[in-house]
């Protein structure tokens, strides 16, 4: 493959540059800064783009690296030659990659050509980027050899079949890290980590393994307790039966001390019940009727005692014989005594209505001076009010009398004038009209409040009212004298007639006045007739007329006339009621009822008082008599018990004694004594022959109840079963602790046995993983050495090529140097196979140098490619430039070199060749039409 | 007269050797139950006693589930008469909860007993072994040849019993014993064969299998035995709940999960295995080392398909290394030094396979090597 030549359109500080490529070796010396790097970077980017483009700081980006400063089309086009064809690529660079454009044609028919993508590089030769530049691009400071898996799949021609060589580095890293985590080394990994658990659980295990002596142990215990539990059982069962025997014998013992009890309580029942049969001389009564006889006896007690209540005093018997002399002819009833009651609150009623309806003298005076005023007929009151209101009235009337005809006399006077000036001036203005009836106006109005202010209010009020009226004229004339006055003119030349308004003024006065003098009229004539009424009114009523104190004669007639009315009433009221004979009649029923017990004074009665007395006699009588009555039931009823009573004693042949009450309380109590008596001897006997009715008395009476002496005692036995049971209880309770013990260790023993099953599994799967584990080392190991072995197939011809190019450029031998299968070099050194990193600078770049072109023969055998030198000789001294020189001479040969510089002892001053390819001794660089 | 002869029921066994957790606790219920069902079956069939030859339990130590379990079932069918021989497994601790032994749950010791049933002469006799009296019972055995008589052993079957063993039965010197019918235990399997010319010996083998060591058929045998001219006939009846299988599946030639997931399903089809069941699948036959294998992901392809699967990989790595003889690659090369080595061929397939998948970038982990 061989460059021919590029054109930078915009790259770094180039623009517009071309640059031909010659075959041979291209040299190239320019000064620092010239831009050599640039052209060699430019050529990588056509060929593999952009290095570091994902890097975070732009500067670090090798797109913004060479973004040219001035604008324009960032890219360019290389021409190159590859398996006999020529190619042009053509990239352009935006901001990132996806704005980039390739374009790749052949040179001969400019047509787009598929040969290659825009991974030209790799394609062409079969290196990433990073391989190309550790092989065919040799920078200064950059010469070691580093293989890459590409190298090396490179160098064992082995890319085009399988790139197994490649997924070395990845297969290997999934071993290790396979077994990385699953190391027994390291806490980490997971071998070692289930060791750790299986450590665990190997305690855990061991410390499960006493639960199997627990187990044994608390079985033990169990065992005893079960065998001392059964041997109790058999022990209590024995002594079950020993207390059965002895209360057998108990039994009988009981039995025959029992049946001498019973026959010890029969013979005690009939004795006593004798001793109570004794207390009855004859036969022994019965109880109900003793009962009966009792309750008599108990009414005994009634009667005494009822005795007792209706006894009289000695007072009473006192009390008691007065009134039956004063009642000796009849106690009066209630029915006399109500009437008598009532009679005399009727005569109460009567005194008090009569003194009620008598007249005092005074009184009879009067009515006798109003009879005579009035006769049978006295004024009513209606009429008086009448009257009275009427005078009221005409007394209005007459005060404002006076004051309205002084304003009837005014009116006349005014109207007089007006008709009188009307005649002689009917041109005059009518303001001394108006102002006379203003005037009039104004006299009446305070004429009337001058009225009013002295109390005269209708007065007032007519005078104000009359006031009303010359005021009302007056503004009429006003009017008048000014449309008069308006119409004047006219008038004057007698063209117009006098206006509807003063006709009718004048008219309108007239019948005013003439209603005025007819109200007048009016009243002077209801006042004379009202003072006429009046007048003759008061005479009739025998009062004479005073027109001044008219109003006080009424109100005084009206008094009198009321009274008068009442006097009568009375009067009659007196009469017609007869009283007094109603009073008469009443006191000698009272006196008569009175008097057939009591003295009563004619004349000085208080009837009120002996009525009293008389029905607290009455009361009192009836009280004691009756008291007297029941004393006497009472003590017939008690002879008639006690008369029962003594019969019933005798009949049982006992004498009856002085407190039948309490003798008779005597035979009951023996009665139920004997009856109890006789009840518990029933019993006993009952009992007794109920004893004896399920046995064989004659063999009951001759069984011994004597118990054998070796038996124990009930005590005994009871004492020991005691024990027994609360032996078995507390076995009971231990063997429950002991089996909830036995569960728990089985459950402890259970998750043992898991752990143990756990830790089997877990054991066996460490086993298992680490024969994995040594598998994956094995694996490792043998692919290792397979890749050795693999690789050491090339590392021959490598160290031959290396050999070849130390020898020019070290002019030396190489044999103190080794390959790996990793192709890293060692050399010999004091004894010991040394790393290159070791050594100077100078030394590295020169082994470096020629590793890396042994790798370029190793990998092109058949096609070359470019290399590319950047001044790599920069840090050999003298004599090995020469020799660096003659080396780029010799790689010439097969190689299209491109070699920088920036000084010209490393240019070389004379060909290296006589064939004149290869070196160039001038710079050759070129752009847009000129040729540096 | 019926009998229920049935041995090593092991109730309260924990389960956990294939299953845990919930699973476990399941089956260690249905082992329960399945005895209960049995009890039932006894007393619908009119069974007259249940003779237990040993292992009732499973440890000394007993949940009192379990306990009361077997107690109700004694306790509540007062007609049917339960023999029972403790077995190696067996401790105390059942009947140590009984406050009373029930008058028809019949014991033996360490020295022959025999309980008479009552009925047609039918004698039942059994004693616990043990390193004290293991070579003495034979001659200690002394039967009435009139009577029918059922012999109840717990231990190993042996032509000649070993001193050293105190489970093993010498059948040649329970020979001519007068034995009509040898109820054993201990073995977990139903076998039987005759014993002499005149009875016989049986296994009835346990009632549920625990593991995939106690594959197919459980359940217990049922003895009809007529009492007036003293035959028998027993049969054997499958009861247990769940069955275990081992099922092969030939993977032979298999390159891919789906090639041998075809194969396992063609293998169970033809088992023609109950959901209920618990399968063991065992992957058999020789896979190319490139075979790309995943028992783990088959076994979630097959979940739900039964009660409990699990899969056993026993397949063989083949390597055809003349495949890679001329393999200029670094595989080639790899295969070619691990099968010069001398590692183990089955080691070397495992080297290659790991070295193989490793190359081609896959995936790996712990599961997959």
């Amino acid at each position: 493959m061989k460059l021919i030549r590029c054109h930078i359109e915009n790259f770094g500080k180039f623009t517009e540059m071309d640059v031909a490529f010659q075959p041979g070796c291209n040299v190239i010396c320019r000064e620092n800064g010239a831009g050599k790097s640039t052209l060699a970077a430019f050529i990588r980017v056509m060929l593999f783009g952009f290095d570091n483009e994902r890097a975070r700081k732009t500067e670090d980006r090798e797109r913004e690296q060479y973004r040219p400063w001035q604008h324009g089309v960032y890219g360019g086009s290389l021409e190159f030659e590859a398996d006999g064809k020529v190619y042009v690529i053509s990239r352009t660079f935006g901001q990132k990659d996806k704005d980039d454009t390739f374009d790749l044609r052949e040179k001969e028919t400019n047509l787009v050509s598929r040969d290659f993508t825009d991974r030209v590089g790799e394609e062409l030769f079969l290196l990433d980027r990073d391989s190309f530049l550790r092989t065919i691009f040799i920078s200064q400071n950059d010469c070691a050899a580093r293989t890459t898996d590409r190298i090396s799949a490179k160098i064992g021609n082995l890319a085009e079949n399988t790139d197994d060589i490649n997924n070395y580095e990845a297969a290997d890293k999934k071993l290790s890290d396979l077994m990385n985590r699953m190391t027994p080394s390291r806490a980490t990994g997971s071998i070692k980590k289930m060791e750790l658990e299986a450590a665990k659980r190997r305690e855990r295990v061991r410390a499960g393994s006493d639960i199997g002596p627990a187990m044994d142990r608390i079985l033990s215990y169990t065992r005893e307790l079960k065998e001392e539990q059964a041997g109790l059982r058999r022990e209590q069962a024995a002594l079950y039966e020993q207390q059965k025997t002895v209360s057998r014998y108990k039994d009988v013992q009981a039995d025959k001390e029992k049946y001498a009890d019973l026959c010890r309580e029969t013979e005690e029942r009939t004795v006593a019940a004798e001793a109570e049969r004794a207390y009855f001389p004859g036969w022994i009564p019965d109880p109900e009727e003793l009962q009966r006889h009792l309750a008599d006896s108990a009414g005994l007690s009634a009667a005494e005692e009822k005795r007792k209540i209706y006894q009289l005093t000695e007072e009473e018997k006192y009390a008691a014989d007065r009134l039956e002399r004063l009642f000796a002819d009849g106690c009066p009833s209630e029915e006399q005594i109500r009437a008598g009651r009532e009679g005399l609150k009727e005569l109460h009623e009567t005194e008090l209505l009569m003194a009620r309806n008598r007249m005092s003298r005074e009184d009879a005076a009067r009515l006798s001076e109003y009879r005579r005023r009035f006769g049978e007929a006295a004024p009513q009151e209606a009429d008086i009010r009448k009257a009275i209101a009427s005078w009221q009235e005409r007394t209005d009337k007459k005060n404002g009398l006076s004051t309205r005809k002084l304003t009837l006399k005014t009116l006349e006077q005014i109207a007089a004038q007006q008709a009188e000036s009307k005649k002689e001036e009917k041109r005059d203005t009518g303001r001394s009209r108006t102002i006379l009836l203003f005037s009039a106006a104004v006299f009446l109005v305070l004429a009337g409040v001058v009225c009013i202010a002295l109390g005269y209010g209708a007065a007032g009020a007519g005078l104000l009212a009359a006031g009303i009226l010359p005021a009302f004229a007056a503004l009429i004339l006003i009017k008048k004298g000014r449309s008069a006055a308006r119409s004047d003119s006219p008038r004057s030349s007698g063209q117009k007639t006098v206006p509807q308004e003063d006709t009718k003024a004048d008219s309108a006065d007239s019948p005013q006045l003439a209603q005025f003098r007819a109200e007048i009229a009016g009243d002077e004539a209801y006042i004379a007739e009202t003072e006429e009424q009046v007048a003759w009114f008061l005479s009739s009523a025998g009062l004479n007329y005073e027109e001044e104190r008219v109003l006080d004669q009424l109100y005084r007639l009206k008094a009198e006339t009321e009274e008068y009315r009442l006097l009568r009433s009375r009067e009659k009221s007196i009469r017609e009621q007869n009283l007094e004979e109603k009073k008469e009649s009443l006191t000698a029923k009272l006196r008569n009822l009175c008097g057939r017990f009591y003295s009563v004074s004619p004349g000085n009665e208080n009837f009120d008082a002996v009525l009293s007395r008389l029905e607290e006699d009455v009361r009192e009588y009836r009280r004691l008599r009756e008291k007297k009555d029941q004393y006497a039931a009472a003590e017939r009823l008690d002879e008639k018990l006690k008369e029962g009573l003594r019969d019933y004693l005798k009949a049982l042949s006992m004498s009856p004694g002085e407190n039948l009450n309490s003798q008779f309380a005597d035979v009951r109590n023996h009665l139920q004594a004997y009856q109890a008596a006789v009840g518990e001897l029933t019993r006993a006997r009952a009992e007794q022959a109920d004893f004896e009715k399920g046995r064989d008395m004659e063999k009951f009476l001759r069984t011994d109840s004597g118990m054998p002496g070796q038996l124990p005692s009930l005590e005994a036995l009871g004492g020991r079963l005691e024990v027994i049971s609360a032996r078995l209880a507390e076995i009971e309770g231990n063997l429950n602790d002991y089996n909830r013990q036995i569960d728990d260790l089985r459950e402890r023993m259970e998750q043992t046995a898991e752990e143990e099953q756990a830790l089997a599994d877990l054991q066996e799967k460490i086993s298992a993983d680490r024969r994995k584990y040594e598998l994956l080392g094995k694996t490792r190991e043998y692919l290792a050495r397979a890749r050795e072995s693999f690789t050491a197939r090339y590392t021959g011809p490598l160290m031959e090529s290396f050999g070849k190019y130390y020898r020019i450029l070290a002019r030396e031998e190489a044999k103190r140097y080794h390959l790996d299968a990793n192709i890293r070099l060692t050399v010999d050194e004091l004894g010991q196979q040394r790393q290159l990193h070791s050594f100077s600078t100078g030394y590295q770049d020169l082994i470096g140098i020629c590793m890396r072109m042994a790798l370029v023969d190793a990998m092109y055998r058949e096609e070359k490619p470019f290399v590319i030198f950047d001044d790599p000789f920069v840090n050999l001294d003298s004599g090995k430039v020469a020799g660096g020189l003659e080396f780029l001479d010799e790689i010439a040969k097969e190689y299209q070199i491109l070699y920088f510089t920036c000084h010209e002892s490393r240019a070389g001053g004379k060909a290296l060749s006589a064939n004149g390819s290869g070196v160039t001794g001038y710079p050759f660089f070129r752009t847009a039409g000129k040729q540096s | 007269m019926r009998f229920i002869h049935c041995a090593d029921l092991h109730l309260d066994s924990r389960m956990t050797t294939h299953l845990s957790g919930e699973k476990a606790r399941e089956r260690k219920a249905e082992l329960l139950h399945t005895f209960q069902q049995m009890i039932a079956y006894g007393a619908e069939h009119q069974v007259d006693g249940i003779i237990i030859a040993g292992d009732l339990y499973d440890t000394k130590t007993i949940s009192a589930a379990a306990a009361n379990a077997v107690r109700d079932a004694v306790l509540g069918h007062p007609n049917m008469t339960f023999y029972y021989l403790r077995g190696n497994h067996d401790a105390d601790n059942f009947l140590n909860r009984l406050e009373v032994i029930p008058e028809n749950l019949k014991l033996f010791g360490d020295t022959w007993t025999s309980h008479d049933t009552g009925r047609g002469r039918i004698v039942i006799s059994g004693v616990e072994l043990n390193a004290a009296n293991s070579v003495s019972v034979y001659d200690a055995l002394s039967l009435n040849r009139e009577d029918f008589n059922i012999v109840v052993l717990h231990g190993q079957d042996a032509e000649y019993g070993a001193k050293d063993k105190a489970e093993t039965i010498s059948l040649r010197r329970l020979r001519d014993k007068g034995i009509d019918y040898l109820a054993l235990g201990h073995v977990h399997s139903y076998k039987s064969e005759a014993l002499d010319s005149r009875g016989c010996y049986c296994y009835p083998g346990c009632l549920e299998g625990r593991g995939f060591d106690e594959c197919g058929s459980h359940g217990f045998v049922l003895l009809d035995v007529d009492e007036e001219r003293h035959t028998m006939s027993h049969t054997f009846v499958p009861f247990a709940r769940r069955n275990l299988y081992e099922i092969p599946a030939d993977v032979s030639g298999c390159m891919t999960n789906g090639d041998i997931l075809k194969r396992i399903q063609a293998a169970l089809d033809q088992a023609d295995i109950s959901p209920r069941s618990m399968v063991k699948l065992v992957l058999t036959g020789a896979v190319d080392v490139e075979c790309e294998k995943n028992p783990e992901l088959l076994a979630k392809q097959l979940e739900g398909r039964f009660y409990f699967l699990k899969i056993s990989d026993e397949t063989k790595l083949r390597v055809d290394y003349q495949a890679f003889a001329l393999d200029e690659s670094l595989k080639g090369e790899f295969v070619r030094l691990v099968g010069a080595s001398d590692l183990e061929e089955q080691e070397k397939a495992a080297v290659i396979r790991c070295g193989i998948r490793a190359l081609l970038g896959e995936d790996l982990d712990a599961e997959e090597v």
